[in-house]
């Protein structure tokens, strides 16, 4: 490098340093005159607060008033109760949460306040910690009075989950009741409050039910297999993403004739079951919330959900399909304050399809195991059976099932699910004693590995990857050792290769993101790799391993002998010179 | 020769001393025991408030070693408490002291020792209600019409604070006006007692009280007040005035009462709709005091019947028709006219302009004069009375040469005169 080009090179970076902070000083000054600009919204001078936050989600509905109230209840004040009540639970949970009695005296009065007060600080003086969350309430108007001050009613069916525990440990005890309350709240300062209640039954609720349809033709269970009109039933399928519009993108962007090509290539490769993700409390983009813009759009998110799970399931059924939903996608929070917030996902979904034998089952929750470590694995475990027994309230008819990340964690909770669902990406040599070993936990349930599968990614600059040939060896020596253990089947990962991952799948890491594009059985050019022709039911599994040519030459291998033969050139032509200098 | 031994041994001591202290177990020693199976909570089905009480919690395996942890928690109407005790010989014996049992209701007792569990309920009864027993009144008022109530709410509790037990026989009673006592006997139900309390016909203070035998409170008190009125009459004083927009007339309705004789209370609002001969109205409103609405109207300006309604709550008064008579001034009266050369004045004089006994019309009485021009147009002025005159200056500058007639009125009376200026 010459001297000039070393002083074109400082130059250009001096303008680059310099251009980059004027940049900065003319963006941040803009946002600080905007901020400065910016009145505050009128609506805030009124510093009007609800009662009941917009995003609490506890479900409340009122039963029929008894015939004689005392007086007709106006559907502003019930409003007005419902919310004071709600907001009333609200901040007794939230003090259990503080450990101190916190802003109950808005919502509170008299010997409620009291009771609640000294029940929170009993608790923390004798050194236990309490988080509840009220889930479900059934209001029952018993008496209204005159001058529209007084009020009374039975809140029944008052579904509370509690989870005590002794500070710093696990849960002592963690359980949801099912309780009936008589209430009285009373109008003060223009603000209904609590000022009695007293709880005249309570019950801890029963365990998850097996599923128990009405018809043969949903999927059932019988002993450790699946059922399907009285014969057994195996699964074989795919975990499915449409191509150009996986995970984040798929709902939103909702294609029903992308729908219909995959699902007619799927039928075609023999096989009877799809695996799908419906995300966490599911929006809509933001444009879509505009009725405006695109009227035939629904504004609620879940009915514009429920309308495009319908069209997926119907033609599922066309394709001869059934549908494994897995519910709750990248949930990853599960403290027991936002637990309402599954509960109206439960509601909003499952019972609208409840009657549909197309889904095989709903599986609680995509591979659970790895929230254990943010939260603990008792409240993770709490919030499964807490969404299991929620499912089954809505829905009867379909199985129950929580995709694990690994076997070795899929012997929990075997009790509420109605068939045992693990993935797995480990060596294909130890399989068959995974499997052996999750049996012997769980020997009466149907087993079945809703994800497995290999990349064919296959880089020039690390160690790792595989080639097509690879993977179909790999799916080979699954799928026979899945046969050998006569386990009810297995869903791969994944139909299609994919060009974009959002960063929250797997990170940002070129080495872990590169993998995720290649995991299809079908290649970004719409080529079906050898894997995608093994996983009929009759499907020959005899496949040649690579060649050893094909594995000393593969991608990886080839940059390591190309930069072995630079160098040895170089060295040659060094040493040449040095002898030519030398001689010289 | 010793002291390389003694080092060896020494060295030798320290690798077993470690080797024993680094040693993280002892295969010897028994895994730690997790209690599995079932719990019997064994306790009494109900007990009152305050009371302490004795559970008993049972291994049903009886696995349990002495010694083994076991939990009971109590999940109440507000919130959870949380015991400790051991097993021994299978058994664990709580004692809940009475601070922990002062609220009422169902309890859920949840035994747990590893993953061994059980489940109880128990009901903690209200205990005998105290003082004060207090009527909780609403509405404050009503019409004292035998049909419109008020409600008398009591929700009695006991020493804790607890809503007392439903079925519980509360006593209410409310003395009317008219000493007319009634008596209530509800049972409380949803935490209270609740009472339509029905208004009498005569109007007052009813009293309202609530015991449970000898437990009583405060009273409540309830306003009966008079209903809709029916309709009245007006008077007028006095009776016949001439329209002269000076004079004042008292109108003044009879009292004001409901169907049941209950007079309005004071500071009813009564307004006295006024409608003249062409239908004009105007509105004096009112207050009454002691059932009468009172107020004071000018006389109008023309003369002619005028009626009279007095309005209350929309109830309208029986008609009144007062009759103005035609004023002030009834007779004709002189019309002079004199001329000020030096000033270039003329002075139209008016009077003496009299009233119907022949005295003065009141001072301030509008009087119009209109001039005729000889060109055939007119003007029109007006001047007030002044002891019995009138007089309305005209510039002669502004005056056209010729003849001009000049016609007065105040009232019905009228005078004429005229005059000529010249070239």
């Amino acid at each position: 490098m010459s001297k000039l080009q070393l002083k074109i090179f400082i130059w250009l970076g001096l303008l680059g340093l310099i251009a980059l902070l004027a940049y900065t000083a003319v963006t941040q000054t803009a946002q600080l005159l905007r901020y400065f600009q910016q009145g505050a919204d009128p609506a805030s001078a009124l510093n009007i607060v609800p009662n009941k936050p917009p995003d609490l989600e506890v479900a409340l509905a009122w039963l029929p008033d008894d015939p004689d109230t005392g007086r007709e209840m106006e559907p502003l004040t019930r409003v007005e109760i419902e919310s004071a009540y709600l907001r009333a639970w609200l901040q007794w949970n939230i003090s259990y949460l503080r450990g101190e009695a916190y802003g109950l005296e808005t919502y509170f009065v008299g010997p409620a306040l009291e009771a609640v007060e000294a029940s929170i600080d009993a608790m923390h003086a004798q050194g236990w910690s309490l988080q509840q969350t009220d889930l479900e309430h059934h209001l029952h108007l018993h008496f209204y009075s005159a001058d529209g001050s007084i009020v009374s009613f039975t809140a029944r069916d008052v579904l509370v989950a509690q989870v005590l525990r002794s500070e710093g440990t696990i849960p002592v005890v963690t359980e949801v009741t099912r309780a009936d309350y008589e209430v009285v709240m009373m109008l003060e300062d223009g603000n209904w409050r609590v000022r009695h209640w007293v709880r005249t039954t309570g019950e801890t609720l029963q365990s998850v039910a097996p599923a128990d349809p009405e018809t043969a033709d949903f999927v059932t269970t019988k002993g450790d297999q699946l059922v399907s009109n009285g014969r057994p039933f195996i699964v074989r399928g795919l975990n499915y993403y449409p191509k150009d519009t996986p995970w984040h993108d798929f709902w939103p962007t909702y294609d029903p004739h992308t729908i219909e090509e995959d699902f007619a290539l799927i039928e075609s490769l023999g096989l009877n079951t799809i695996r799908i993700f419906v995300p966490y409390n599911f929006q809509l983009p933001e444009e879509e919330h505009n009725t405006e813009n695109s009227p035939t759009k629904p504004a609620d998110p879940y009915v514009d959900l429920r309308l495009k799970l319908a069209d997926l399931l119907a033609r599922a059924e066309s394709h001869n399909l059934k549908v494994i939903v897995t519910l709750f996608d990248f949930r990853t929070d599960y403290q027991i304050l936002l637990w309402p917030n599954a509960n109206r996902d439960i509601r909003e979904i499952v019972p609208y399809f409840a009657d549909s034998p197309t889904i095989l089952a709903w599986d609680l929750k995509n591979e659970p195991d790895l929230d254990q470590a943010g939260n603990t694995p008792e409240m993770v475990n709490l919030w499964l059976e807490h969404v299991a027994w929620q499912i089954r309230q809505h829905d009867p008819n379909h199985l129950l099932t929580i995709g694990w990340a690994a076997a070795a964690q899929a012997d929990q909770l075997t009790e509420i699910v109605d068939f045992i669902s693990f993935h797995d990406y480990l060596d294909t040599a130890t399989f068959s004693g995974r499997i052996a070993k999750l049996r012997q936990a769980a020997p009466n349930k149907p087993i079945v590995l809703t994800e497995f599968g290999l990349t064919t990614w296959n880089s020039y600059f690390f160690p790792i990857g595989n080639s097509e040939q690879e993977q179909a060896v790999y799916y080979a020596d699954m799928i026979q050792t899945m046969r050998n253990q006569n386990i009810s089947g297995y869903v791969a990962w994944t139909l299609h290769d994919f060009s974009d991952i959002p960063a929250d799948v797997v990170g940002r890491l070129p080495w872990r993101t590169a993998p995720q594009h290649h995991f299809g059985l079908v290649d970004s050019r719409g080529n079906k790799k050898p894997a995608a022709f093994l996983l009929a039911p009759n499907a020959s599994l005899e496949v040649l391993p690579p060649s050893w040519i094909a594995r000393i030459f593969q991608p990886f291998w080839q940059t390591v002998y190309f930069l072995i033969i630079v160098t040895i050139i170089g060295f040659v032509r060094l040493k040449r010179q040095l002898d030519a200098v030398q001689s010289a | 020769m010793v002291n390389r031994h003694s080092g060896i041994l020494f060295l030798l001591s320290l690798i077993l001393i470690s080797l024993l202290g680094c040693r993280t177990a002892d295969p010897s020693e028994p895994p730690e025991f997790i209690l599995t199976g079932e719990l019997i909570v064994d306790g009494p089905e109900s007990v009152s408030v305050g009371q302490a009480v004795e559970i008993i919690v049972e291994d049903t395996s009886a696995s349990a070693p002495d010694g083994t942890p076991v939990f009971l928690s109590l999940m109440g109407s507000y919130g959870a408490n949380m015991l400790r005790a051991e097993f021994e010989n299978n058994k664990a014996w709580f004692y809940v002291p009475p601070e922990l049992t002062t609220r009422s209701g169902a309890t859920t007792l949840i035994a747990t020792s590893g993953e061994a569990g059980g489940k109880a309920q128990l009901i903690f009864r209200p205990d005998e209600p105290v003082e004060p027993i207090t009527p909780l009144v609403g509405s404050r008022s009503i019409i004292a019409d035998a049909d419109h109530w008020a409600m008398a709410v009591v929700i009695p509790f006991d020493r804790f604070g607890n809503p007392i037990a439903t079925g519980t026989p509360v006593d209410i009673r409310s003395l009317h006006p008219g000493n007319n006592l009634r008596t209530y006997r509800p049972e409380t139900e949803h935490l209270l007692v609740w009472e339509r309390i029905y208004s009498g016909t005569k109007a007052g203070r009813t009293v309202i009280a609530a015991n449970i035998e000898d437990v009583h409170g405060p009273e409540g008190i309830l306003l009966e007040i008079p209903g809709w009125p029916v309709p009245y009459t007006l008077s007028a004083d006095p009776p016949n005035l001439p329209a002269d927009r000076f004079q004042l007339v008292t109108l003044r309705s009879s009292i004001i009462v409901d169907q049941y004789d209950n007079m309005m209370p004071d500071g009813t609002q009564v307004s006295f709709v006024v409608t003249g001969p062409t239908g004009e109205t105007r509105i004096l409103p009112t207050i009454t005091i002691d059932g009468i609405a009172e107020t004071i109207m000018q006389a109008p300006r023309t003369a002619g019947a005028y009626t009279i309604h007095g309005v209350t709550f929309g109830i309208e008064s029986e008609p009144l028709i007062l009759t103005f008579s035609e004023g002030p001034a009834i007779e004709p009266f002189p019309v002079k006219i004199t001329i000020d050369n030096l000033d270039r004045e003329l002075d139209i004089l008016a009077g003496p302009i009299t009233a119907d006994l022949d005295q003065y019309v009141p001072d301030g009485t509008q009087v119009s004069f209109t001039i005729n021009a000889p060109d055939g147009t007119s003007i029109e002025q007006t001047a007030q009375s002044d002891a019995g005159y009138a007089t309305l200056p005209l510039r002669l500058a502004k005056l056209a040469a010729g003849r001009y007639t000049v016609t007065v009125m105040a009232g019905s009376g009228t005078g004429t005169t005229h005059f000529i200026v010249p070239e």
